[in-house]
């Protein structure tokens, strides 16, 4: 038997376990640790296929369910004895919400124009400011402007944009392709110091050719945006077939 | 001493401070030996009036008396300006020049355009002779101006000018700088940053008040005088000296019908020749680029104005909404969002500088002539066809 009593040492092992839990509280949320890379060509133009896209409602029920199971468990089984669900703090209810509602936001881009070389990414996306990274060495690349920390790199075969913003914010967005090359998976994850969880919503693209036909523009000293109109026959008597680019690990 | 009086003085030293502020255009710091002259912001109470003074009195600059033989000849008062393409101060780290708010191929674009911007403040005030634009410096250049870019981002422009004659006289060394708000991009037909180079023409032409008419003509005969030195140093040594301060004096003359004078004249003329026709490519670069050159300054402005303001905001901390809040969440990502997207559209608009410039082509005495790479090379170029013309007229000494 122990010398100590079985309260005490309950008590031991109860607060052995809440450090724990607030060490792991301490460590920066969202902290990408980066595998060997294994760079994937992710160039081209893709659209956005809805069809396999996650939907928010389901994704914030599914939230919420492992949040209630999570603290049942904590709660020592009590509630499920008693078939009941523990309450989740209306406060915390409301960020998970909010988070929701600005992931659904900010991963509405439907076209992306992804141009890739051995060192250097850039992920064009329709209505919002590009995605850049360049990555001539091994791991992740931080750079701080004065609105967020950005880090970038590849993650073994993923392309991973974080972006630490204040207020305990984290944007996380993990670009994966597909085995047959013809699907992005876009994950937008977002953490923030206010919510148990992140949370996460997929969005799925497809690979198309991009037709040339419409305005191509292009900035000039002399006349300012310069907006010609071009057709797909005169592209491709134009244009000869260019070589396919070849991404290579450099790691 | 009465308290009326106590009022009176006050009130007089007020009013001069006030007014000093407004004509000397802010206040003029000493940085080491070279002076800072501030000119006056938007922002700052009485600056619009102070620019428009600025203006005014370049306006009202008396014209210079013209030459009794002909009108189209200059008098002795109006000197030839050169003004040198502008250095930058920047270092060659590209992603450092961005840090800073410095786009490569804006800054070289720029170091063509504000001389030019300074080289039409200086004709509109018809107190000089021809003012060019020059590759790189001449030595038949009567006053040669050249500058260096210190700051340029929209908000505040500083240059560090320095300004000589002919006799290495120094006629200005210092840093001009100038602050500018929004307001100052209303009206696209004067340039933001146009008082600072009023008020750089003011104080060259203070300078060249002070000049009595035998030092203006010396300018004139050393400038030719230096020119022959340098294509044919054992004939030209003999009419130049320098004295204490590093200043070339006129020893004496050459006769004027000298024939090795009238070669160099001759050589001089053809190397202005080469400046104009280069001067047109600059008219043209400056015609162009204006109004990108214009909103991408606009644009860079915004920007600076807005990291200003976040900053001072962090300070506070406070934004007001709830952390973890969906308007919390907004502002923060709605900061971020406007930096990047403000970025792409300064580089989609830096991108579009074009500095490319095209080959030189001059006749000379039938023969024509291509000049290639930059206008440095070809002023080289042409430099170097002038002195083995020379070399070749004059013959075997």
């Amino acid at each position: 038997m122990s010398k100590y009593p079985f309260h005490l040492r309950t008590s031991v092992f109860l607060l052995m376990g809440l450090m724990f839990l607030a060490g792991c509280q301490n460590s920066p949320r969202g902290e990408v640790k980066a595998r060997d890379a294994k760079r994937h060509d992710f160039s081209g133009s893709w659209e956005m296929d809805f069809s396999l896209n996650d939907s928010v409602d389901a994704k914030l029920d599914a939230y919420f369910y492992r949040l209630r199971r999570s603290m049942a468990r904590q709660a020592n089984g009590r509630q499920m004895e008693s078939n009941r669900m523990s309450p989740i703090n209306q406060r915390t209810a409301q960020t998970v919400v909010a988070m929701a509602q600005f992931v659904e936001k900010i991963s509405r881009v439907q076209v992306m124009d992804i141009a890739q070389t051995v060192t250097d990414i850039d992920v064009t996306r329709e209505g919002t400011f590009a995605l850049k990274c360049h990555f001539p060495s091994r791991g992740l690349q931080q750079s701080d402007n004065p609105f967020a920390t950005e880090v970038c790199g590849w993650d073994g075969h993923q392309l991973v944009f974080q972006l630490r913003l204040p207020e305990g914010l984290v944007v996380q967005q993990r670009l994966t392709l597909s085995a047959n090359g013809q699907q992005i998976n876009v994950a937008t994850t977002m953490y923030s110091d206010q919510a148990p969880e992140p949370f996460t919503l997929n969005r799925s693209y497809s690979k198309f050719e991009k037709r040339r036909q419409g305005y191509s523009c292009e900035q000039t000293v002399e006349k300012g945006k310069v907006c010609t109109l071009t057709s797909e026959a005169e592209d491709e008597r134009m244009v000869p077939q260019a070589p396919k680019p070849v991404i290579m690990n450099a790691d | 001493m009465s308290n009326t009086v106590l009022w009176i003085m006050g009130f007089a030293a007020l009013l001069l401070g006030g007014v000093t502020a407004c004509t000397t255009s802010g206040p003029a710091s000493t940085t080491g030996a070279v002076e800072t002259v501030v000119v006056a912001t938007g922002s700052q109470s009485g600056a619009p009036q102070s620019q428009r003074q600025t203006a005014q009195q370049l306006k009202a600059l008396p014209p210079l008396p013209t030459s009794a033989s002909a009108s189209a000849v200059r008098s002795d008062a109006q000197l030839d300006v050169g003004i040198l393409i502008f250095g930058s101060q920047d270092g060659s780290d590209p992603a450092g020049l961005k840090e800073q708010g410095v786009y490569p191929l804006v800054r070289k674009a720029e170091t063509r355009y504000l001389p030019f911007l300074l080289r039409q403040t200086l004709e509109a005030t018809s107190q000089w002779g021809a003012v060019r634009v020059m590759p790189d410096a001449h030595a038949s250049t009567e006053l040669v101006i050249s500058g260096e870019i210190q700051v340029s981002n929209g908000e505040q422009l500083q240059i560090k000018i320095l300004a000589k004659d002919s006799s290495q006289r120094l006629w200005l060394n210092k840093v001009y700088r100038q602050n500018v708000n929004a307001a100052a991009y209303e009206d696209s037909r004067v340039d933001p940053f146009q008082p600072l180079f009023d008020r750089l023409a003011l104080d060259l032409k203070a300078v060249h008040s002070q000049l009595t008419a035998s030092e203006l003509q010396a300018i004139h005969q050393l400038a030719v005088l230096r020119y022959g030195q340098q294509l044919a140093p054992n004939a030209f040594n003999t009419y130049l000296q320098t004295n204490d301060q590093g200043q070339y004096v006129l020893k004496r003359l050459p006769a004027r019908n000298d024939p090795m004078l009238k070669r160099v004249t001759r050589l001089r003329d053809y190397e202005y020749f080469f400046i104009d026709t280069v001067d047109e490519q600059y008219s043209a670069l400056f015609v162009e680029m204006k109004p990108t050159y214009q909103r991408w300054r606009q644009y860079s402005r915004e920007l600076m104005v807005y990291m200003r303001d976040y900053k001072a905001r962090q300070v506070g901390k406070s934004s007001g909404f709830r952390r973890g809040s969906l308007a919390s969440m907004n502002e923060v990502y709605g900061d971020y969002e406007w930096y990047r997207t403000q970025q792409m559209n300064l580089n989609e608009l830096a991108a579009g500088f074009n500095n490319e410039v095209l080959p030189t082509v001059l006749n000379l005495d039938d023969n024509v002539i291509q000049l290639d790479g930059n206008l440095q090379d070809q002023y080289s170029q042409w430099q170097n066809i002038l002195k083995e013309i020379f070399q070749l007229e004059q013959g075997e000494i």
